[in-house]
């Protein structure tokens, strides 16, 4: 099977603090994060760790706010924006995460694409690029929403393809 | 069972330093699927520039028509561009005894079809831009060859460069 479910979780009424999954088999070739993703405040930046690290990344990042197009380099680990309780509740952002060769000895590099839906009727793209300067395998993924929670409904999921 | 509707299809790890990486006989090799999905980590072996065009095209013949954007930490631009036979992207290099390759990704769409110009979504990496791009390639023959080469005469893809291509059954 060419895209293997690694682990999911779905969020339920209790929030939870953090989103992470480890023990990550060393078995495909590349990682894909797949989120809905909603957070108890609004605004949100969501930061990426791997193997418990938020270190020794770089990234581009390009965000579309409706009215002009802006990029950034910082967080460094800067993968997109969640919506929370400004707004109703069944409005959710959502995230894919690419990341190539997480296995090998290389660096890795890291392709986001984020909505970020805000308003009842706008949602605000984003596009992040990437390099982990680490050889080592990764074994484990976190996604962070600042000090915020995550909400019940949200849904988090991990694929390694091979 | 569910059906697996992304396969690969084709693979290519360099185990040397190479002028062109091709990905042939796409009638066959990808029969019975609708889109491809390539996916690259890739660095030039060139040291003049920190970037390197990595060219690609399909069938050694066509053109393509595009639209780009570029962005880096603080700044953006957009370009187009008609009658272009390669697709350009610009990779990291060795230069500064780089090792980080460029992450890639080109899904191409309605690839087999014969009633239609084909469509490809890209987005990659250099050392100084993040890309995202759409390309229309003005033929309706089937793509049956993926070709990419460096464009320096005297460089080449470096050993460990990797190459995956996927297929998205309809």
């Amino acid at each position: 099977m060419p895209m293997t479910l690694v682990g999911s979780v779905t969020v339920g009424a209790g929030g939870a603090s953090s989103l992470e999954f480890s023990n990550i088999p060393a078995t495909g070739t590349d990682l894909v994060v797949l989120g809905s993703i909603r957070c108890s405040s609004w605004g949100v930046n969501l930061t990426l760790e791997l193997n418990g690290s938020a270190s020794n990344f770089s990234s581009k990042g390009l965000l579309y706010n409706g009215t002009t197009i802006n990029a950034y380099g910082s967080p460094s680990n800067w993968v997109g924006v969640a919506n929370g309780t400004n707004r109703a509740t069944n409005v959710f952002s959502n995230i894919r995460i690419d990341i190539a060769n997480y296995a090998t000895t290389q660096n890795k590099g890291i392709q986001a694409s984020n909505a970020y839906a805000d308003f009842q009727t706008t949602s605000y793209p984003s596009f992040h690029n990437l390099v982990w300067s680490n050889s080592a395998t990764i074994n484990s993924i976190k996604l962070v929403p600042e000090d915020k929670t995550w909400l019940e409904g949200t849904i988090l999921s991990v694929y390694t393809i091979s | 069972m569910p059906t697996p509707t992304y396969d690969l299809l084709a693979s290519t790890v360099l185990g040397s330093n190479t002028a062109t990486v091709n990905f042939t006989n796409l009638g066959t090799v990808a029969a019975g699927y609708r889109d491809l999905v390539l996916v690259c980590m890739a660095r030039s072996s060139g040291t003049s520039s920190g970037n390197e065009a990595l060219l690609l095209d399909f069938n050694s013949t066509g053109a393509f028509d595009a639209t780009s954007s570029a962005w880096d930490t603080s700044s953006t631009s957009s370009q187009t561009s008609s009658g272009s036979s390669k697709i350009e992207n610009y990779i990291r290099t060795s230069q500064s005894s780089n090792t980080t390759p460029s992450f890639l990704i080109f899904h191409i769409f309605d690839f087999a079809q014969t009633n239609k110009h084909k469509t490809v979504l890209r987005r990659y990496d250099s050392s100084t831009y993040s890309w995202w791009g759409v390309f229309r390639w003005n033929q309706t023959s089937a793509i049956t060859s993926i070709n990419l080469d460096v464009e320096g005469t005297s460089t080449d893809i470096v050993a460990g460069s990797t190459f995956y291509l996927y297929g998205i059954v309809s």
